[in-house]
């Protein structure tokens, strides 16, 4: 059995908790443990960054340096989250002074971090170590027909990482086909949500969600799947706010694609966390069982 | 956004210190790092604008009416408090600076999203906090930026 250090992340919490509910349910379906770390921390979000980068860097730090401990690489469902460990623990390993400063405050909680560990997003789980043909084995309710608009935002691709394709990546779309939808290709697919501009800049943020639901919707999209917690509050719960600002009448249902995989394997909706979406399902539900 | 990335690179070059500081161009950076992958000289320009919003931080010379700074700053006392965020106290750092149509349709997302339990009614915390406090105090001095 896989097994990972997994960290939730703020936004798992509570308004993205069906995220989490599906992260769990799906993994433990297809054979994966997450074993949630123990006491975590904020990542440290974009906001940290604004203030002071190496804080930012050590409360990175210490979940990375709990999952050493444990002796598991670390898996984050959040793009956020998963940018500022993945880089937190690049930086640490390239930048010997760094760490060494590091190291002495993560001391305070008896803990350090050597840089033994690899920093993962979710959806990698499932399309690389998982595996797209044994997930295909593993669907009993394929989404047939389901017009899904796989929604990669920024963080899981950007900044580069090594030599990836951070242009046209492939990977959502694959993962989608594999659970029997139909991935609508559309043009804005790697664009921003808007972020955290959602509450500092709402009209510029409002106005780039719009496009992007737009876009969405002239392709025939009737779902668009996300692997970030920031990107489907952006797009769902402010979809009405867009409604009234641009007079457009959005009404596009934004799904986890765990919450998507997990009815193509079979998962009742419910564990699923499906229900406390603000944009009803609708036809989506009927058309997949 | 009131100079273009290209301008406010060429405003530093130029040594223009204070206009610089006056632009609110960089609390218009989402992060999204697409200008950083594609700019054929390799500049990290995220990275950039990151380093002027902190540099207006620490010299408290930011645009007036700018709702980043303030955002920010609370945020990461919310940190300092519980280890972890919470977004009902962030709410107030930019809730007041709306007009009233903004502040309504902001209360109804809010009371969806209440009402479907996607709201933290408690602030979280985190077990070792002690223990996170004095880390984050090696860090930086507390008290900084309290």
């Amino acid at each position: 059995m896989k097994k990972y250090a997994y960290f939730p992340g703020c936004s798992l919490e509570k308004i993205a908790h069906s995220y989490h509910l599906s992260a769990i349910e799906t993994t433990r379906k297809l054979g994966v443990e997450l074993k949630e770390l123990e006491d975590w921390n904020c990542c440290g979000a974009t906001t940290y960054f604004h203030v002071d980068e190496l804080l930012a860097y050590t409360l990175a730090a210490r979940n990375l340096a709990m999952a050493e401990k444990d002796g598991l690489d670390l898996v984050a469902p959040c793009s956020g989250c998963f940018k500022n460990m993945y880089f937190a623990a690049a930086h640490l390993k390239r930048d010997p002074d760094l760490a060494e400063h590091i190291n002495f405050a993560l001391e305070e909680d008896n803990l350090h971090f050597s840089g033994k560990i690899a920093v993962r997003h979710l959806i990698e789980i499932f399309v690389n170590d998982v595996g797209l043909e044994e997930i295909k084995k593993k669907v009993s309710h394929p989404l047939n027909g389901l017009r899904v608009a796989p929604y990669y935002g920024c963080q899981i691709l950007r900044p580069r990482k090594d030599h990836e394709d951070v242009e046209r990546p492939q990977f959502f779309e694959d993962l989608m086909s594999a659970i029997g939808a139909d991935p609508v290709d559309y043009p804005l697919k790697l664009h921003c949500c808007g972020g955290s501009l959602i509450i500092t800049s709402r009209p510029a943020a409002l106005s780039v969600v719009r496009s992007l639901l737009q876009c969405a919707v002239d392709r025939g999209a009737a779902v668009i799947a996300t692997a970030c917690p920031l990107c489907q509050v952006n797009l769902e719960c402010y979809q009405q706010q867009v409604n009234q600002e641009f007079g457009t009448k959005f009404s596009l249902p934004i799904l986890y694609f765990t919450q998507l995989l997990g009815l193509a394997l079979g998962i009742p909706p419910k564990p699923l966390g499906i229900g406390k979406e603000l944009i009803s399902l609708g036809p989506i539900l009927l058309q997949t069982r | 956004m009131d100079h273009t990335p290209r301008k406010l690179i060429a405003m530093i070059l130029a040594g223009l210190k204070d206009q610089v500081l006056a632009s609110n161009t960089f609390w218009f950076c989402a992060s999204c790092y697409h200008c950083t992958v594609r700019c054929p000289q390799g500049i990290n320009i995220t990275e950039m604008m990151y380093a002027l919003k902190r540099y207006s931080i620490w010299k408290s010379k930011y645009k007036e009416g700018l709702i980043g700074p303030v955002f920010s700053e609370t945020f990461v006392k919310t940190i300092f408090k519980s280890g972890r965020s919470y977004e009902p106290v962030l709410a107030p750092t930019y809730i007041f600076s709306y007009g009233v149509i903004e502040f309504l349709q902001e209360a109804q997302t809010a009371t969806s999203l209440m009402l479907k339990g996607r709201l933290p009614l408690l602030p979280p915390r985190i077990k070792r906090l002690e223990n996170f406090r004095r880390m984050i105090g090696r860090i930086i001095p507390v008290g900084g930026l309290s």
